[in-house]
C-alpha cells in the first residue's frame, strides 16, 4: 500500500490539488452561510405574472403603494381614501406635498411572508398583513439585513453565456445566506421585482 | 515457467486486456530496436504508417465537423429527441464502435479514430440533451454534474483499453467538470470571481505538470508534450494574470518562471522550457513598461529590452541543449 502510494504519489497529487481548491472554495462559500440565522420573520410584496415591457418600474410601485405606518402596513389606497375616489393615487413627498401619479393597473402586486427559520416564503392576502406588526428598517432588530445581488450566470471562461439573475440575501459582516424568496421573473430587467415591507417584531424567541 | 509458457501467459494476459500492446512496445522499446535492426525496410514502414494515422486523424477531423454543419443545417426542422440521438447517442455509438475495433483490431489505430470522434461528439451532445430537456437553469450545477458523470465513463473506458486518446478525453473532462463545480459554487459569472479562477488554472497548470511526470513511462507517453504544454500555458498564464491584479506577484512571479526553467531541466520538457522563456519576456516587458519606462524613458527600456530577450533566448537554447536533450 504505501509502497503503491509512493510510486503513484505524482498522480495522487495531481488529482487532489484540484479537488483541495474546490473543498477550500466550497468551505469558503458556503460555511459562512451556516453562521447567519435570524429570529425575525419579514413581509415582501412582489408584481405577480402579468408585468408588462416597464415591469422595471415595479419597484418604485410597490414603494408607492405599500409603507409601514405606525408599525402597521399601509397602503396607497388607506392613504388617499379620504382625498380622492377616482383612478388616481396620490404619494407623499417631504411631510406636508401630496403628488398626484396616474396609477395604471398594470401591476399585480401579491404579498409574501418569509419564514427565516425555513428559508421559504408563503403567500398572504393584506388583511393578514395589517396584522402584523412591522419594523422597516432593511436591518432587523438582530443585526441581519437584506441586501440584492446581480448574477451574471456562470460563464463559460471569460467568454459569458451564463444566464443572469438577480438573488436576494440575508447578510451580517461577511456571512451571507441566499433568500428563496418567490419573484418569477426577477431577471434582468425585472431586477426590481421585490419589495421588502417590514420585519415582524416581536421575533420568534419572544412569542 | 518456461520461455514458451512465459510467451502463453503474456498472450493471454494481452488477450484479455491486462496488458496492452502499447505497454509492451514502450516497456520493451520493442519499435526503436527494430528501427536499428532493419532500417531501411522499417523506416518504410513507420513512414507509411504516420501517413494512414494522420489520414486517419484527417478523415475522423472531417468526418465531425461534417456531422456538425449536417446537424447545424437541419437543426431546426428536427426534434429534441433527434438532436439528442445525433449529437449524444451518435458519440456513444461511435465510441462503442471504438472499443469494439480497439478489442477485435488491437494492432490497427482505427479504433482510436472512431474513440476520438465518439469523445468530440459526447461533451456538446450532453449539453444539447441538457438544453433540450431545459435542464440548464441558473445554475452551473447540471453542467458540472453531466461532465462527472462523462468523467467517470472516460475512467471507466481507458481502464478496460488503456489508451493516450482515452487518456486525454478523461483529463478533457474532468478539467471542465472541475471547472463548472468551481462555476457553480461561486454562481457568479468569471469576471466578478476572477481571482480565484486564477488560482484555480495555476492549479489545473500544475496538476497537468504533474501528470506529465507521472506518464513519462506507460502508455501514456503521446501525450506528455501536450500536458506540458497546456500546463505550462495554464499556470503561467494565469500566473501572468495576477501579475497585473496583485504587486506581490511582481516579484512571486520570477520565482514561478524560475521553478518553471527548473522543471523543464527536470522533467526534460521543451514545452516547458519555451513557455518559460516566453512568459519571462512578458513579465520583464511588463515590469520594465510598469517601473522603468517613465524613468529612463521607453527608447533606453526598449534597448536593454531587446538585450534581455537575445540573452534570455541564449540560455533558454543552451539549457536546451545541455539539459534537455541530453
Amino acid at each position: 500500500m504505501k509502497e503503491s502510494l509512493r510510486k503513484n504519489f505524482t498522480l495522487i497529487l495531481a488529482f487532489t490539488l484540484p479537488a483541495i481548491l474546490i473543498i477550500g472554495i466550497a468551505i469558503s462559500v458556503y460555511l459562512p452561510s451556516f453562521f447567519i440565522s435570524t429570529n425575525y420573520n419579514f413581509i415582501y410584496a412582489s408584481c405577480g405574472d402579468n408585468i408588462d415591457n416597464y415591469s422595471r418600474n415595479c419597484n418604485t410601485y410597490l414603494s408607492n403603494k405599500y409603507t409601514v405606518e405606525n408599525g402597521k402596513i399601509s397602503t396607497l389606497e388607506d392613504r388617499t381614501a379620504n382625498i380622492d375616489n377616482s383612478n388616481q393615487e396620490y404619494s407623499q413627498t417631504g411631510t406636508s406635498t401630496l403628488k398626484k401619479v396616474t396609477e395604471s393597473p398594470k401591476y399585480e402586486v401579491r404579498l409574501f411572508f418569509h419564514d427565516t427559520a425555513k428559508n421559504e416564503s408563503r403567500e398572504i392576502t393584506l388583511e393578514e398583513a395589517k396584522l402584523f406588526t412591522l419594523n422597516n428598517l432593511i436591518t432587523s432588530p438582530d443585526g441581519v439585513s437584506i441586501t440584492g445581488s446581480y448574477n451574471s450566470g456562470s460563464d463559460i471562461l471569460v467568454f459569458g453565456g451564463g444566464r443572469s439573475s438577480f438573488g436576494y440575501f440575508l447578510t451580517k459582516g461577511n456571512s451571507k445566506l441566499k433568500l428563496n424568496i418567490i419573484n418569477t421573473n426577477d431577471r434582468y430587467y425585472y431586477q426590481n421585482n421585490f419589495k421588502f415591507i417590514g420585519w415582524v417584531i416581536p421575533g420568534r424567541t419572544n412569542n | 515457467m518456461n520461455k514458451e509458457e512465459l510467451l502463453q501467459e503474456l498472450s493471454v494476459k494481452v488477450k484479455t486486456g491486462e496488458i496492452s500492446q502499447q505497454e509492451l512496445i514502450d516497456r520493451f522499446d520493442i519499435n526503436h530496436r527494430n528501427e536499428s535492426s532493419t532500417e531501411p525496410t522499417q523506416k518504410s514502414i513507420v513512414s507509411n504508417l504516420s501517413t494512414t494515422k494522420m489520414l486517419y486523424v484527417l478523415g475522423a477531423l472531417i468526418v465531425v465537423i461534417g456531422i456538425i454543419i449536417f446537424f447545424y443545417q437541419i437543426w431546426e426542422d428536427i426534434g429534441s429527441p433527434i438532436r439528442i440521438f445525433t449529437t449524444l447517442g451518435l458519440g456513444f455509438i461511435i465510441t462503442a464502435l471504438g472499443s469494439i475495433l480497439i478489442k477485435s483490431k488491437p494492432q490497427e489505430s482505427i479504433g482510436l479514430v472512431f474513440h476520438f470522434m465518439g469523445g468530440m461528439l459526447i461533451p456538446g451532445g450532453a449539453l444539447v440533451m441538457l438544453s433540450e430537456l431545459n435542464i440548464v437553469q441558473d445554475t452551473a450545477w447540471p453542467i458540472a454534474i453531466t461532465f462527472g458523470v462523462i468523467s467517470l465513463f472516460y475512467i471507466l473506458i481507458n481502464y478496460v483499453h488503456k489508451n493516450f486518446v482515452l487518456t486525454l478525453f478523461t483529463i478533457a473532462n474532468m478539467t471542465t467538470f472541475a471547472y463548472f463545480t468551481v462555476a457553480a459554487i461561486l454562481d457568479g459569472s468569471y469576471y466578478s470571481n476572477d481571482t480565484i479562477y486564477q488560482y484555480f488554472f495555476m492549479i489545473i497548470g500544475v496538476s497537468y505538470l504533474l501528470l506529465a511526470h507521472t506518464f513519462r513511462s506507460g502508455w501514456n507517453t503521446k501525450i506528455v508534450g501536450l500536458l506540458c504544454f497546456f500546463g505550462s500555458i495554464a499556470l503561467f498564464g494565469a500566473g501572468f494574470i495576477r501579475v497585473m491584479d496583485s504587486e506581490t506577484w511582481h516579484i512571486l512571479y520570477f520565482v514561478l518562471i524560475f521553478c518553471g526553467f527548473y522543471l523543464s531541466i527536470f522533467i526534460k520538457s521543451h514545452a516547458v522550457l519555451t513557455m518559460s522563456t516566453i512568459f519571462l519576456i512578458f513579465h520583464m516587458s511588463y515590469i520594465t513598461g510598469e517601473y522603468f519606462a517613465d524613468s529612463i524613458g521607453w527608447p533606453v527600456s526598449l534597448v536593454v529590452l531587446g538585450l534581455v530577450f537575445i540573452g534570455l533566448g541564449y540560455i533558454s537554447i543552451n539549457i536546451s541543449k545541455k539539459y534537455i536533450h541530453n
